[in-house]
């Protein structure tokens, strides 16, 4: 049932512009995989292609042995969860009710199965007591939580979320990518934008670094977030101290 | 149903008994025939299909701002952006023109049928348009709900100066006349003929847009979130048009321009709800079918020469509202 998510030759463009060059590679279910690179480097173009959400240029994005473009829009909304960029919430709701919508693709939001994979999401990003309160009123992390909770909600296959720990706090940051290890754990497969380096070096099973839409390393985190690589990939110089698992980025100079 | 549904459902019930006892003629419930002996007449061939003529349009107009809110994720959207009344209307004003050459026993329905053909042009204008637009968006190109509403109120400002250019070019007085009081629409002296024709597409029209409602739920996330959840934009576009244009433009084919409901509506009914669009639909139209019911039955018993056209007394209401919505707005109060 727990498809590989694959990129065969995938490239995109988007208005004239290649923003993916094309690049292969296969993500196995069960494991987090960060995206990193520079501002730019077409990190949330590959996520949306990976979501099925953009069209490919060239080459194809896979589940299994199927196409995403030959998935129903129904099978691929339950497969693959998606979280945007700093998604606005258009309507004052409660949390509960936006949490909710993670069961779109299943149409089971008032069902027994779905009502307890919203309580599980709920629980997973610690919103419980937020559950009643409309989005106006959290804060900027809260709301964060709130909508990765809606993706944790559909119980995809497969997590695909660009930038999801950005806006939380060191221990919400810690405590959420430690859940995703979870999911992966229990045979998810999870996917997210990181723009912290150390959360990727210290967290991921696999690393994507971009740079100007070209696949600059790929591989596990001390390879693919050498300080070599980081050097062409960002132009700054550093380097890494401290154990492994528990490391911290030193910069040393732009 | 939801808490809001059952206020404005009962809301409706008291109304509409109301309204059929104001007018002209006051009706006492509780006197003989003796009071006013045409009484039975006068509310079953007038105040009757009036009222349930209001509730059809503003039902449906109702529902059809909810619907339009919902969509373009924006409280200050209203069912005149898409360009189905004002398309409807000209189509209105061209039966003016053109009625009179049709044989008389078609003459009758002329109007209505020339409005219908309105919304129906500017449905498949509407359409046309969807299918080019959303063949980028599916592709990433983003925008696509604002480039179409764009288009919307690109036919909506045409219809509105092929409107006026007829105006301008009224073969007679009493044309010119019958145009502009067509412009600010109004139940006066409406028959059973006009619900028979109304209640059907408009209730077809309310029921398309309620099979668009969970897509429009997921639209809260943005459209982006909204097609990784399965919503296929194509298919709620096509649900949007068809919806809209069978409310919006049966209503205007009945009674003419009938603005501000479609905006004020859903913004009375929205703190009453959970906020979800889906939420919104039905309490909208109940709610929708009490203001024009209630606005109907107020120019009817205003101490004017004339009685007030509908159009004009809910724009006299609503053109303030919106004022108020957005000093609101400013302040951050609503959502």
């Amino acid at each position: 049932m727990r498809g590989v998510l694959e990129a065969d030759g995938l490239s995109v463009v988007r208005g004239g512009r290649e923003v993916v060059a094309p690049v292969s590679f296969a993500l196995e279910p069960g494991t987090l995989t960060a995206i990193c690179g520079p501002n730019g480097a077409g990190k949330s173009s590959l996520v949306m292609a990976l979501a099925g959400l953009l069209a490919p240029h060239k080459g194809a994005a896979r589940l299994g042995a199927a196409g995403l473009d030959a998935l129903s829009p129904k099978a691929r909304g339950q497969a693959l969860g998606y979280l945007p960029q700093g998604a606005d919430i258009a309507w004052d709701v409660a949390v509960e009710s936006l949490v909710a919508l993670g069961r779109h693709p299943h149409g089971d939001a008032a069902g027994d199965h779905g009502r307890t994979a919203i309580a599980n999401a709920l629980a997973a990003c610690e919103l419980e007591r937020f559950r009643h309160r409309p989005v106006r009123q959290l804060s900027g992390g809260e709301r964060a939580r709130a909508l990765l909770a809606r993706v944790l909600a559909g119980e995809p296959q497969w997590i695909l979320a660009d930038e999801p720990l950005a806006a939380l706090d060191l221990a919400h940051q810690l405590r959420m990518i430690a859940h995703l290890k979870a999911c992966a754990r229990a045979g998810q497969g999870v996917v997210i934008v990181v723009h912290d380096l150390a959360l990727a070096m210290n967290h991921a099973d696999r690393v994507l670094v971009l740079r100007d839409s070209q696949c600059l390393a790929d591989g596990p985190p001390r390879v693919a977030l050498s300080s070599e690589v980081i050097a062409q990939g960002w132009g700054v110089s550093a380097s890494w101290l401290g154990e492994p698992g528990a490391q911290a980025l030193i910069s040393h100079s732009a | 149903m939801n808490r809001a549904s059952l206020f404005f459902a009962v809301l409706l019930a008291v109304i509409v008994p109301l309204s059929l006892l104001a007018g002209r003629v006051w009706i006492n419930p509780f006197a003989g025939t003796a009071a006013a002996p045409n009484a039975a007449l006068i509310l079953m061939e007038l105040r009757l299909p009036r009222a349930v003529l209001g509730v059809v349009i503003g039902a449906g107009l109702g529902a059809a701002g909810a619907a339009m809110q919902g969509y373009l994720r924006n409280p200050l959207a209203d069912p005149g952006l898409f360009g189905i009344a004002p398309t409807a209307a000209l189509g209105a004003v061209a039966s003016f023109w053109f009625g009179a050459l049709l044989p008389p026993a078609l003459a009758a329905f002329s109007l209505p049928a020339f409005a219908l053909a309105g919304a129906g042009l500017a449905m498949a204008l509407l359409a046309v348009i969807a299918g080019r637009s959303l063949s980028d968006g599916a592709s990433g190109a983003g925008g696509g709900i604002a480039l179409f509403t764009l288009a919307g109120l690109m036919i909506a400002s045409l219809a509105g100066a092929l409107t006026a250019l007829a105006i301008t070019l009224s073969p007679n007085a009493f044309a010119l006349s019958q145009i502009v009081m067509w412009l600010n629409g109004a139940l006066t002296d409406r028959s059973w003929n006009e619900v028979w024709i109304a209640a059907p597409l408009v209730l077809a029209g309310i029921g398309t847009l309620g099979l668009a409602a969970r897509s429009l739920d997921a639209l809260t996330l943005g459209e982006e979130a909204a097609r990784s959840m399965g919503v296929d934009p194509r298919r709620l576009l096509w649900l949007l048009i068809a919806g809209i244009g069978l409310t919006v433009g049966a209503s205007v084919a009945v009674a003419g321009i009938i603005g501000f409901v479609g905006l004020i509506v859903p913004h009375l009914v929205r703190p009453l709800t959970d906020r979800m669009p889906s939420s919104l639909l039905v309490p909208s139209a109940l709610a929708g079918a009490c203001l024009v019911v209630a606005a109907d039955a107020a120019v009817r018993i205003l101490p004017l020469v004339t009685e007030l056209r509908l159009g004009i007394a809910l724009s006299l209401i609503g053109a303030p509202f919106f004022v108020w919505l957005l000093v609101r707005m400013r302040r951050g109060g609503v959502g």
